[in-house]
């Protein structure tokens, strides 16, 4: 009976797992991390680190430039870190079942940090005893500094066991090596936190349709400001070179016009809209 | 390799020989013995100490010169290579584990590299191509001390900087450099042996690192600054109180006293090593060996400020010891300029600038020192206690001076205190010294630092080596050097030019007079400043009018300030001769009789004086007046001041007047100067004529 439990409580991680995959495969940019890829993945990292744009978010963005070299530019690859972090949560979550408290407690990490790396790695944490619980623990707070609350917690709990301190320090170290140096030096527009995916904004669907309008034609873009970095994360995840300077304003002479809804303009005819965007040439 | 890159190798190579040398026939004489990775660094301390004495005393008979220390070499080289062969090898430490010390050696390595090209490029730093190096320029000038030479900087203790004389003597300013980074290569060392002789080799290892790729342990130690033999010294110190304490060896007290002693006058913070000693040892007997072994070197100096100034601890201390030279005021505006923070405006700011930024504090320590407050939980080790108590006691100048240097002191200690805690966490010593040694190394630091950070940018070998020539490299990051072909041209040795700021003067090879660095420097200041507005024009009069009859002396109490002082009879204005020459009555508006604290002005003249009418002038005169009447008695005169204001006179002309008088008739002043934004357009007005300018510093002449 325990066997198949077991087996089903695996299953449904697979399952859930399996989802926030395909999930993460499939869903277009959003802004803000189309924002975060223009700002910290895309440069290189020592001119992330020189224009101080860092902030907190240097393994995050360490990670992102690794798996995104590694499996080229796409919203997966651009999401891998997440991915990673909610396979750690799952396993952390089978490894804590049958203790109640532990699985309350990791489940509610998830909810005080609703980051899916740190909190992977807060339950990577929590599952963990020794120096790898130290690793996982500073690495959360690393990957989200109000990862720190739960770690705290964490430590309390566990000072008085053996390697206790060890641990701890570990956890200060691992820490302060990501964190230190980038917050000290960094502007305050530096400090926010990596966005998390919100619901799809189809904006992938818009740029297929402009690919397939525009062809393989030189155009020129002019967009509205927010909606430029979304351009600015496909041009660079299609390689599209036909694609000239983006303009990040909407006025002036160009092939076409990705506006908000809102801006709509009669004498533009309009190729694609969505709740998001409207393209027109 | 050119000649010059070969002169400035030898010049510091045989300092550093002299020293070893030195020390390894001390060593001898007092039968003290090391294992073997600490006997090199001991001899070279200890040998620095008894070169730097014995160049002090050349320096008083002005014999000091290439010769002379040729021949201290050639007596004490082949005397400690003889004495070496002769003395029995001693034991090395126990062995530690491999990583640990490769990993110091490719750290220690790199770094090195680093440094050694830096310290073998033009100087350019500013103490060290400024007061450091231009006293021993001075002193290479003469032989020996220059007693003519009256600024604040001359006055303070030089014990490093007899050890520049002798390098410089052979290799110039680089040489000089070259003999400070012999200490900044001694203190890992020194730090690594403490680790291997108390049983945690690796802390050591760990501490070492920490220490030595600082970045401003760094850039100090690889310019002509005293700083970092003062760190190391005070590490020897400590180092040698412990053996000491184990109860070893009773020679070493003479040793440790030798080293305190040097400390000391290497630079004057250092005097609290001798109560920390003191404190540590606690029996009168060994108190008072260690006392006699320190004073042989701390006398020198305080005997030649007490004979030369009238103060032993010039140029501080005025207020006990007053002199002509410099004054309590403007020790203690110098000194409050020194303890206040410039651009901080909360507390915790400070460990950031002090560790990261480094822009406002003049450098930083590396990131890794905001886990100093780690260390605290070394207080549960007897070792750790002692190296907090330390770190503590030898932070305590940093008081005085706000610059991150202050607080080098500390950095050994809190480096071991901070290993010694992470000592039983694996992987924890490795990652942070790898962590430190990538985030200090200069193209990293770089890239987060502030702009403004005193720091090394880049390894300059083709400067280094002087296949770039050494004209360009300094004019290149020393702009007033391109005004040196003028200031030759114009101007005659011995020739006084006057500059608001201190410049590298050290290759400049003329008297510079800058304003804040003695009394003298101070009156030319003052004119200049009234004279221009930066200081409040003297536009009140005071005038207090009476008939008592002859005077034969006054006194001014309760005022800032007094410009000028001016007696009348009948409405002609007599002239008053007092017995001392005194600023307030130089028939100049342009200066001004500046009282320190609770000091009045009193003078009087020879013959009795008839006046009715005393006027005082100045910025905002409101002084208390007392007359010495014809019987020999102090009264105040009856009857009310009155009080009024006059319009603002034109002083520049007065001011220039002022300074020729004092023999100044060139000057070096920045467009940014306090109050002289305006003087290259106005030169016709001040009296001046500009000869030349570069990137908005002004030479100009007084007509």
């Amino acid at each position: 009976m325990e066997r198949i439990f077991s087996a089903l409580i695996k299953l449904s991680l697979l399952g859930i797992f399996s989802f926030t995959l395909y999930r993460d495969a499939t869903r277009s940019i959003t802004r803000e991390e189309a924002i975060a890829f223009e700002r910290l993945v895309h440069p290189s990292l020592r001119d992330v680190i020189a224009e101080r744009e860092v902030g907190t978010q240097l393994l995050r963005t360490m990670l992102t430039k690794r798996t995104v070299g590694l499996a080229r530019l796409s919203e997966f690859s651009f999401r891998l870190p997440d991915l990673l972090g909610e396979a750690l949560f799952l396993c952390a979550m089978y490894r804590v079942g049958r203790n109640r408290p532990g699985l309350i407690l990791v489940a509610a990490t998830s909810l005080i940090v609703p980051d899916r790396l740190a909190y992977g790695l807060i339950a990577a944490a929590f599952a963990t005893e020794g120096e790898i619980s130290g690793v996982a623990g500073g690495l959360a707070i690393a990957a989200n500094p109000w990862s720190a609350i739960p770690i705290v917690i964490l430590w309390v709990t566990r000072f008085r066991q053996p390697k206790g301190e060890s641990t701890i320090l570990i956890s200060i170290l691992i820490a302060f090596i990501f964190l230190a140096i980038p917050v000290i030096s960094g502007h305050p527009d530096s400090l926010r936190t990596w966005p998390t995916p919100a619901a799809d904004n189809r904006s992938r669907d818009a740029v297929h349709a402009l690919r397939g309008d525009a062809g393989a034609r030189h155009i020129r873009i002019g967009g509205s400001p927010e909606l430029y970095p979304i351009l600015n994360f496909y041009r660079a995840r299609y390689r599209l070179s036909t694609w000239e300077n983006l303009y990040p304003e909407a006025k002036g002479p160009f092939d076409y016009y990705v506006l908000t809804p809102a801006a709509d303009d009669p004498e533009l005819h309009t190729i694609y809209r969505n709740s998001m965007m409207t393209i027109a040439k | 390799m050119s000649r010059e890159v070969l002169s400035i190798l030898f010049g510091a190579g045989f300092t550093v020989a002299v020293c070893r040398s030195l020390g390894t026939l001390l060593h001898a004489r007092l039968g003290v013995t090391f294992h073997r990775y600490e006997t090199g660094v001991f001899e070279f301390l200890s040998g620095s100490a008894l070169l730097s004495l014995l160049t002090f005393f050349l320096c008083v008979i002005h014999q000091a010169r290439a010769g002379a220390f040729l021949a201290i070499g050639a007596v004490s080289i082949p005397a400690a290579l003889w004495t070496a062969r002769r003395s029995v090898r001693t034991k090395p430490f126990p062995d530690t584990d491999r990583f640990s010390k490769l990993l110091f050696a490719l750290i220690f390595t790199a770094f090195f590299i680093v440094y050694f090209f830096n310290a073998l490029a033009p100087e350019v730093s500013p103490d060290g191509s400024g007061y450091h190096l231009s006293n021993v320029v001075h002193f290479w000038r003469v032989n020996g001390f220059d007693w003519s030479q009256h600024n604040m900087y001359a006055y303070l203790s030089q014990g490093a900087e007899m050890l520049f004389l002798v390098a410089f003597s052979f290799g110039g300013h680089s040489a000089a450099a070259m003999v400070h980074l012999a200490f900044l290569f001694t203190l890992p060392l020194l730090i690594a042996s403490y680790g291997f002789r108390f049983g945690f080799p690796r802390v050591g290892l760990f501490a070492g690192i920490l220490a030595f790729a600082s970045p401003l342990v760094g850039l100090d130690g690889s310019s002509a600054y005293n700083d970092i033999a003062l760190v190391t010294l005070i590490f020897a110190v400590f180092y040698l109180l412990q053996l000491i304490d184990e109860g070893k060896r009773a020679n070493l007290l003479i040793l440790c006293g030798l080293l305190i002693g040097y400390a000391f006058a290497t630079k004057y913070t250092a005097w609290i090593l001798l109560p920390f000693a003191l404190l540590s040892i606690r029996r009168w007997q060994c108190s008072l060996i260690l006392t006699s072994a320190a004073l042989i070197s701390i006398l020198p100096w305080t005997l030649r400020n007490w004979i030369w100034l009238g103060n032993p601890a010039a140029p501080f201390l005025n207020r006990w010891f007053p002199n002509p030279y410099f004054s309590y005021a403007t020790e203690q505006a110098f000194l409050s300029g020194l303890w206040h923070y410039e651009g901080i405006n909360h507390w915790w700011q400070i460990p950031l600038e002090v560790t990261v930024n480094g822009g406002l504090v003049s450098g930083s320590l590396g990131a890794v020192f905001l886990l100093a407050p780690l260390g605290l939980l070394a207080l549960r080790h007897a070792h750790g206690r002692k190296l907090l108590v330390a770190a503590v006691f030898f932070s305590l100048p940093a008081i005085l001076n706000t610059g991150t240097r202050f607080l080098l002191p500390a950095v050994p200690f809190v480096s071991l205190a901070m290993g010694i805690v992470l000592a039983d966490t694996r992987g924890a010593l490795p990652v942070l010294a790898l962590f430190h040694a990538f985030t200090c190394w200069p193209s990293v630091l770089s890239l987060y630092c502030a702009d403004a950070s005193w720091r090394l940018h880049n390894i300059p070998i083709r400067a280094a080596l002087r296949l770039q020539p050494e004209a360009e490299f300094l004019r290149a990051r020393i702009p007033d050097l391109e005004l040196l072909p003028a200031i030759q041209q114009s101007t005659s040795p011995g020739d006084k030019i006057f500059s608001f700021t201190v410049r590298a003067d050290s290759y400049f090879d003329r008297d510079l007079i800058v304003g804040y660095e003695s009394t003298f420097g101070n009156i030319a200041q003052d004119a200049l400043w009234t004279a221009s507005g930066a200081l409040a024009p003297p536009t009140s009069k005071q005038t207090q009018r009476f008939t008592e009859g002859p005077i034969r002396g006054i006194q001014v109490r309760e005022s800032d300030s007094v410009a000028e002082v001016q007696f009348f009879d009948r409405g002609r204005e007599v002239f008053f001769l007092p017995n001392e020459p005194n600023l307030a009555f130089d028939q100049n508006l342009a200066t001004r009789w500046i009282p320190s604290s609770h000091e009045f002005l009193q003078v009087e003249c020879a013959q009795p004086l008839t006046v009715d009418e005393i006027v005082f002038r100045g910025a905002a005169v409101q002084a208390r007046l007392e007359v010495l009447g014809s019987d020999g008695k102090w009264a105040a005169p009856p009857g009310l001041p009155e009080y009024s204001t006059e319009p603002t006179p034109d002083l520049r002309k007065e001011a220039t007047r002022q300074l020729k008088k004092m023999g100044i008739r060139f000057l070096l002043v920045n467009s940014t100067d306090y109050g002289m934004e305006r003087i290259a357009e106005q030169s016709q007005s001040w009296g001046m004529t500009q000869l030349a300018e570069a990137h908005g510093t002004h030479f100009l002449r007084i007509d």
